[in-house]
């Protein structure tokens, strides 16, 4: 069903780096799980539009006028680290 | 004990001066202190508590209309935001995060006076179904510290039970509140989708995702659903239906109400303890004029598989906002940006997340969505269907909520599969944004609570207030309580 190399594609994909033993182990455990999954293949559902939400949506609009509910130093506080008024991140080049 | 006492008798002693907020608030802080350590079921208190209580107090006595919960001790689950209190969904990788605005829902609350308290223990993200995979500790059930509370809303469960507080906040995504208020002996409401907002509430799977109250008792949990509920300009998918006086409307006759049982979930997976209090409960609510019919939900096996799949899936997507950039942890080994993210949420996230976060990469990730994730979505669809077509035939649906009292810490933490069996009968609600309340009935022959599940139609909670009420008084439930209570 799910082999360790496509593990460790999708583990790169959702940015997690897994250990060996992680590994082997989400290998065993994801292939019992889609296991189950493949129980849906016995439905046919080409006819049903899939259903995303389960009441129906409407786009609220709201006059387009600036709230200020938090300060930028507010929105700040919680950064692991920062210089001035932005984020401090290794070197991305 | 004053917090054994209904909500409303509270309210009204402290409105006529014969009750203080503050001794409410004391009393909550004796109780934790006298057992939480034994069951772990806060992970922060509220430090300025009292001072919220006093106020309060200063206001009723000052004539003041404080508002429906005046003066009230509750709980709010780890996955609500609080201004100024440090808010970590049970994640590692949330450690230090401290909001700088409120949920709107513990805004509405704080409105109407309640009192938080403190914040209650939870599975990680709100992913389990025994309260094991919290990083602050298991929570222990009340009825038996050998036994899980149920999850993921166990510290809210437990706390409720334990009567530490009037009533608390859970959240409900495939079956979160309802399953340990079962398992602990209380009243837990997952409200319609919509109905409560979700703004500043950490977010799982969107689309399943609902905050409700845990209570004592029916009218406790309709009260709560009433300072909850409403529109929230913050939520687009947060309802605009009118917020009605449940509590005070409740017709507690069952005369005429058609109640359908539905076969699939009577089947061969449900342990003969919980079949057997259902139908002495099935019996007794006959007796009181209720109508029972049996109704078909044909799609209900392959709930399990489609829960899965689309929570995964969006909680994949909703968790990829764990950087370590902007909030919470972040890894101090790293030297390029990448590798910031890769250490920051493999070093952040536990077992059961990472899991579903890898769960979820998979069903979105090219050459499997349509087969996975869409899939999923039509089967949504097809269980949606089903309820809508049984709702033609019956007021409510009865049912049962987990297919066994609570499990022993530890039984089934190693199997993921099992554990999201474990699911079954709640899950479905998720899925069709149905509102669904847990009751106690009865107790098993080890001591430990069994609760039963209703279903309504869409935004139709007081008929679970209504049904809900007649089992309250059909089993005298109210009574019972845990022994180290």
């Amino acid at each position: 069903m799910i082999d360790a190399k496509t593990v460790e594609d999708i583990s790169k994909l959702a940015r997690l780096t897994l250990s060996t033993e992680e590994k082997k182990r989400f290998t065993d455990q994801l292939s019992q799980i889609l296991i189950h999954f493949k129980e849906l293949d016995k439905l046919n559902t080409d006819s049903v539009e899939p259903l995303l939400t389960p009441t129906p949506l409407e786009s609220p609009l709201r006059i387009d006028v600036v709230e200020r509910k938090t300060t930028v130093s507010e929105n700040l506080e919680n950064a692991p680290d920062r210089t001035g008024n932005a984020f401090r991140v290794p070197p991305v080049v | 004990m004053k917090l054994d006492t209904p909500i409303h008798q509270l309210v009204k002693k402290l409105k006529l001066g014969e009750l203080k907020s503050l001794d409410l608030v004391r009393e909550s802080f004796n109780q934790i202190e006298r057992l939480d350590s034994d069951i772990q079921s806060f992970v922060l208190l509220n430090e300025k508590a009292e001072e919220a209580a006093d106020k309060v107090d200063q206001k009723l006595a000052q004539g003041e209309d404080v508002g429906i919960l005046a003066g009230i001790p509750i709980a709010v689950k780890e996955m609500f935001c609080v201004k100024n209190m440090e808010t970590t969904a049970c994640s590692k990788i949330l450690k230090g995060f401290v909001p700088p605005y409120s949920a709107s829902v513990v805004n509405k609350v704080e409105a109407e006076g309640a009192i938080i308290i403190g914040k209650t223990n939870c599975d990680e993200f709100a992913m389990g179904s025994s309260n094991e995979s919290s990083t602050n500790g298991i929570v222990r059930n009340p009825w038996d510290f050998k036994h899980v509370p149920g999850g993921s809303s166990g510290g809210s469960a437990a706390c409720v039970a334990s009567r530490m507080v009037s009533a608390s906040f859970g959240t409900d995504t495939g079956g979160s509140i309802r399953q340990p208020a079962s398992f602990t002996g209380v009243v837990g409401l997952k409200p319609t989708y919509g109905r409560v907002s979700r703004y500043g509430i950490v977010a799982f799977a969107s689309s399943l995702d609902q905050a409700g109250p845990m209570t004592l008792n029916v009218r406790d949990a309709a009260l709560m659903l009433e300072a909850m509920a409403g529109h929230d300009p913050l939520d687009s998918t947060c309802s605009k239906q009118p917020i009605e006086e449940w509590s005070n409307q409740i017709q507690e006759d069952v005369h005429g109400k058609v109640i359908g049982l539905p076969k699939e979930y009577f089947d061969d997976g449900l342990s003969d303890e919980v079949r057997g209090s259902l139908e002495s409960l099935i019996g007794s609510l006959e007796r009181g004029g209720a109508k029972f019919i049996e109704i078909d939900l044909p799609h209900t096996k392959y709930a399990v598989s489609s829960y899965y799949i689309i929570c995964t899936s969006e909680a994949s997507s909703n968790l990829a906002r764990y950087d370590g950039v902007r909030f919470g942890k972040r890894s101090s080994s790293s030297t390029d940006l990448d590798a910031l993210y890769m250490n920051t949420r493999s070093e952040g996230f536990g077992d059961e997340v990472k899991r579903r976060i890898m769960l979820g990469t998979f069903a979105l990730s090219s050459g499997y969505y349509d087969a996975y994730y869409l899939k999923a979505c039509r089967v949504r669809r097809l269980i949606q269907e089903d309820f809508i077509g049984a709702f033609k035939k019956c007021d409510a649906i009865l049912g049962p909520v987990a297919t066994t009292p609570a499990f022993q810490i530890g039984e089934r933490i190693d199997d993921p599969v099992k554990m999201y069996l474990n699911d079954i009968y709640t899950l479905s609600a998720n899925l069709a944004g149905l509102p669904g309340i847990s009751v106690p009935v009865s107790v098993s022959d080890k001591g430990l609570p069994i609760g039963v599940q209703l279903i309504a139609p869409h935004f139709m909670e007081q008929t679970l207030f209504d049904i809900g009420k007649k089992i309250e008084v059909l089993t005298g439930w109210n009574q019972r309580c845990p022994d180290v209570v």
